[in-house]
């Protein structure tokens, strides 16, 4: 498990060794793009040669689902996630390698000194995809509607860090003028952008090029309403624009003729297929239907594992389990602490998961140059003794300990596997309960279960959208755990610019959570896991999942 | 961001296993009695007995770690149980009466349930002991029907009941999502309601029921309506809990903040002022008239593929073994129909994946547009149908060999071809034909399985998904579909069958 998660760790570190711009006190220097206007960080990610000019540039894809809207500040799922990147461009954009920030709508950037204020100088050349010239003004309105009650955007928190946002947002206030006064984005003029935080936030850039950040064109909103994502109305800034789209058959993207950089474009059509049987997606690989699906059918893991083409690494996720500390039976510290040294991790990543997952005891996956908390190893021994001195040697006397999931053929596997080590380990009985995805969500919020399955996934690129989960009586929390000592180091961190002491703060909170007073049983690093074919280049791993399609490109096959 | 959607058959408990063979009993007394056919209700309980074996060796019931024999025992145990009761239905619903009995074995059912609670076998919390109850009133409800009627229709919803175990099961965990069966059981319940056994006078008949449709399809939306609001969590609950504003914000836009008869009387109204089923809560740049318009189209080409293809390899292998029943035809022919009804589709799909597009490369393996890309899912959906088909018709065919009618025929010198075609087909069609009115709504609507298996956007998965998304709108837009389907495919029938038997035309 150490080596692993040795490995691990560097390789996110090396991901993203310089990941943020700048420190508290830098005189408002250019962050981001040392470049200026010019692409010359773009150049490393142009082909050696022209031979691809000789293939056929169409990418057919499996997205794993349909999109529920196309509409960015309306999105929340993974399918959406991966499709607004080729339709929406933010300020800011991913470098597809080591997702730094890039300059996007925005050719370069300035921080104030305090790191609360930020300023945004637009390319000259940035339009929609109707022609239009791209202005300040389109984000101030875009940004706007995203706080707006009726858009109903369930990631409008992600405007937060902006000065005025959440009171905007709370209040549900529909006015613009109102906006324009109370909430710290303004237009300084058409191509330049003043966006005000009510405090400093070490990963402010890494949001702007998030979708709920992206840009709407607010003639075409106006006019379509709900109906301006489909192909007769849209209209956007990415790289390409939506040419069809079949609910549950197709979604079909070509270039857009006016984006800025529409030269290094070189796909010329992009299809992503909905399909959620996994052993037909493969299938369908094999046969060359597709030429990149982003899962496997877990079934056939040995086979697959095999092919070059198959490709597994760390995603920004974990999997876990809640201990409702109010629960008599899980008051006791030192219960929660046998319990959790008493599961095998590797045991449930090798045999049970089976896809290269992380056995992880940390709680916060290495990002940004984290490096998480040390967490407990499998050691039944310790537990059991824990156990007894808690008031229950062999288990004597100790409660059933129900153990609640959501119907899912993995998550059934897992909880199995964790209540025969509980029942060997500690003698205790454990009571498996599936519920169907609604009513265990019902159940998990109203901490009506004693041990819950659970699993999370970053919003963005800093241990905060993990770490800010157990702040007391957070919405996320539902455990019944909160320390005043954590909410002071969460409170400490958000508003730290320096990453060595941001990050010496959230260590110190995993560690109570994790090592001291396991509120959580932390289990997996959540791992991307999918098949490429090896001709579709500019495609990287990350971990986030993150696959910016403009720099994607076909090669000859040998 | 969003969970993987859970989905996972395998995960029903031995409770719900349990509660569904007792419940399935009980149903079977309110049967009315006939002779007792006590090799039926013994092929019936062994098959219910191994099958729940079966599902208790494959599938680890809830609560227990591993498949143990003590489990497969328990299957077996009410497996008997349905058969004694089968076999038991006449003699006790002669004595006790029909009602009395089925009373008693509700009254039982209900403690059974509750005793079990401690046990961790009955109703877990209050919102499966409140599906329970919903289930019994389903049954008084029945019960209290003094006149008959519901009596006589459940054996007509059979059929209907067919599908909707299918779902049930498909729904992992059914009492859980107890929900969208109450739905489809509230479903059944009324669409039989409007449907009678045909009468003399035909054509008032129908217009009887076409009077009657609007008044079953309102039952049927305002019980959904409640229903589906009734059930836990709601259209945008999710991993990241909302916060207040965002959940304010979602009450007003859709009209939740207002109290629910009055959310009831603006649905009822928009739907019938403006034909509006309202936006999709989780297909959020559609509205509910799009999907349904979007996808039905797609179910209808599938469906109508499979129903000709049913009908072809139904009838006419049907028709031969009837003619040469006995034969090695007939034998082989109606083996291999035992085999297509008990395959599933799941399991018919990707083998056909497997041989036609993965080894032979005929056709891709999944897709929708052409001719090509039909072929298969046309083929996995018609099997079952098909097999349905043949051995009704060769049962049909049985039967109307022997009537006078065909004596005469044959007594008259007709040719046998003739006798075949125009006389004994036409009697022996009249099973088939009932069976077709809820089987062509069913397969119009489209199924779950095949259009996973072949990335077909047919309706199957829309009616799952808005479930499980709790898509009120859409759920209820697609309640209302299925049910103007249901009724228009029955009454079709009805009218069918005055044109098959004569005996109906002439009364």
């Amino acid at each position: 498990m150490r080596l692993h998660r040795f490995v691990f760790a560097v390789a996110l570190i090396a991901f993203l060794f310089g990941h943020l711009p700048a420190h508290a006190g830098d005189e408002a220097e250019p962050a981001g793009s040392k470049g200026g206007g010019n692409n010359e960080w773009k150049k490393e990610f142009e082909p050696e040669d022209d031979s691809w000019k000789s293939v056929k540039q169409e990418l057919v894809f499996n997205n794993g689902g349909d999109p529920e809207t196309l509409d960015p500040a309306k999105m929340t799922g993974v399918p959406e996630h991966t499709l607004a990147l080729a339709l929406y461009e933010g300020l800011v954009s991913h470098d597809p390698e080591t997702l730094e920030p890039r300059p996007g709508v925005a050719t370069h950037w300035t921080m104030s000194a305090d790191g609360k204020t930020y300023t945004f100088h637009f390319r000259a050349d940035a339009k929609w995809s109707n022609g239009e010239r791209i202005t300040a003004e389109d984000f101030r309105w875009s940004y706007f509607r995203v706080l707006h009650p009726a858009t109903i955007s369930q990631y409008a928190y992600m405007l937060d860090p902006i000065d005025g946002a959440l009171a905007f947002r709370t209040a549900g206030k529909t006015d613009y003028e109102a906006f324009k006064k109370e909430v710290g984005v303004e237009v300084v003029d058409d191509r330049t952008l003043k966006i005000r935080l009510h405090a400093p936030c070490a990963y402010f850039l890494d949001l702007c090029a998030f979708e709920t950040y992206m840009p709407v064109h607010r003639a075409t909103v106006e006019k379509f309403g709900d109906k301006w994502t489909r192909e007769e109305n849209f209209v956007g800034n990415g790289p390409f624009v939506l040419a069809e789209n079949k609910p549950r058959l197709r979604l079909v993207m070509t270039p857009n003729k006016h984006y800025w950089d529409a030269g290094f474009v070189k796909l010329t059509k992009i299809s992503a297929l909905p399909l959620e049987d996994l052993d037909q997606v493969y299938n369908k690989f094999v046969k060359k239907e597709v030429d990149w699906i982003k899962s496997v059918p877990s079934a056939k893991i040995d086979e697959i594992e095999k092919l070059d083409e198959y490709y597994v690494s760390p995603y920004l996720g974990t999997y876990f389990y809640r201990f409702n500390v109010d629960r008599p039976h899980l008051k006791d510290k030192r219960v929660r602490k046998a319990l959790s040294l008493a599961v095998n991790r590797e045991t449930i990543t090798k045999d049970v998961m089976r896809g290269g997952q992380i056995p992880a005891n940390w709680f916060c996956p290495a990002v940004a140059g984290y490096n998480p908390a040390q967490g407990l190893d499998y050691n039944p021994d310790e537990a059991r003794r824990l156990f007894a001195e808690a008031g229950y040697p062999k288990g004597e006397g100790y409660p059933d300990l129900m153990l609640l999931y959501n119907t899912q053929e993995d998550h059934k596997k897992v909880a199995e596997a964790i209540a025969q080590m509980w029942r060997e380990n500690l003698g205790i009985r454990v009571k498996l309960r599936n519920s169907e995805w609604k009513v265990y969500l019902v159940d998990v919020r109203a901490q009506n279960y004693d041990v819950g399955r659970a699993g999370w996934i970053g919003d963005y690129g800093d241990p905060m959208t993990f770490m800010d989960m157990w702040l007391t009586g957070g919405g996320n929390n539902n455990t019944g755990w909160g320390r005043k000592r954590y909410d002071e180091l969460i409170q400490k961190a958000a508003i730290e610019f320096d990453n060595k002491k941001r990050y010496a703060y959230f260590r110190e909170a995993e560690a109570m959570l994790i090592a001291d007073e396991f509120p959580i049983l932390p289990i997996y690093i959540y791992v991307n896991q999918g098949m490429k074919r090896d001709s579709l280049r500019g495609w990287y791993e990350n971990y986030r999942d993150l696959h910016p399609f403009q720099y994607m490109y076909y090669e000859p096959e040998e | 961001m969003r969970d993987l959607i859970p989905f996972d058959v395998s995960a029903l408990g031995l409770a719900e296993y349990a509660w569904l063979f007792l419940a399935l009993g009980g149903l079977s007394l309110l049967a009315p009695p006939k002779r007792p056919r006590w090799l039926g209700a013994l092929l019936v309980g062994l098959v219910l007995a191994t099958a729940g074996f079966m599902a208790a060796w494959l599938g680890v019931p809830e609560g227990s770690a591993e498949p143990s024999w003590g489990t497969g025992i328990l299957f077996v145990l009410f497996g008997v149980a349905v058969m004694l009761l089968g076999s038991l239905r006449v003699p006790l619903q002669k004595t006790l009466g029909g009602k009395t009995l089925a009373g008693v074995w509700l009254a039982a059912l209900v403690l059974i349930s509750l005793s079990l609670r401690p046990f961790g076998l009955g109703p877990v919390d209050d919102f499966e002991a409140w599906v329970y109850l919903a289930s019994v009133g389903f049954f008084l409800a029945a019960l209290l029907d003094t006149a008959g009627i519901v009596r006589r229709l459940l054996n007509r919803a059979w059929w209907g009941l067919v599908p909707a175990f299918s779902l049930f099961v498909w729904m992992a965990d059914p009492f859980a999502l107890g929900i969208g069966v109450n739905v489809l059981f509230a479903t059944l319940y009324l669409m039989t309601l409007g449907v009678s056994t045909q009468g003399p006078e035909l054509r008032l008949y129908v217009k009887r029921r076409l009077i009657g449709t609007p008044i079953v399809l309102l039952v049927l939306l305002t019980i959904s309506f409640f229903l589906i609001r009734a059930a836990p969590g709601g259209p945008f609950d999710a991993e990241k809990a909302l916060d207040a504003a965002t959940q304010a914000a979602i009450d007003k836009k859709y009209g939740q903040d207002l109290p629910l008869p009055e959310q009831y009387l603006k649905f009822i109204g928009e739907l019938v002022w403006k034909g509006d089923m309202g936006p999709s809560y989780k297909q959020k740049d559609r509205t509910v008239n799009e999907i349904i318009g979007n996808h039905i189209g797609t179910s209808a080409v599938l469906g109508g593929a499979a129903l000709f293809l049913a009908l072809l390899i139904g009838l006419t292998t049907g028709l031969i073994s009837g003619i040469k029943r006995n034969s090695i035809f007939d034998y082989t022919s109606m083996s291999a129909a035992m085999i297509g009804l008990a395959l599933p589709t799941f399991v018919v799909g990707p083998m056909l994946v497997l041989v036609f597009a993965m080894k032979l490369d005929w056709v891709p393996v999944t897709g929708w547009g052409s001719f090509r890309e039909l072929i298969l899912p046309a083929i996995t959906l018609a099997l079952p149908f098909a097999a349905r088909v043949a051995r009704l018709t060769r049962a049909g065919m049985l039967e109307v060999v022997h009537q006078d009618y065909i004596r005469t025929a044959r007594a008259k010198g007709l040719s046998e071809r003739v006798i075949v075609l125009r006389h004994t087909l036409k009697g022996a069609l009249t099973p088939v034909v009932s069976f077709l009115g809820p089987a062509v709504a069913q397969m119009l609507t489209g199924s779950l399985v095949v259009e996973m298996i072949f990335g077909v956007p047919g309706m199957g998965k829309e009616f799952v998904n808005s479930a499980i998304n709790r898509d009120y709108t859409l759920v209820l837009g697609l309640v209302l579909m299925f049910g103007v389907l249901l009724i228009f495919f029955t009454l079709l029938v009805d009218i069918l069958y005055a044109f098959l038997d004569p005996r109906i035309r002439h009364a």
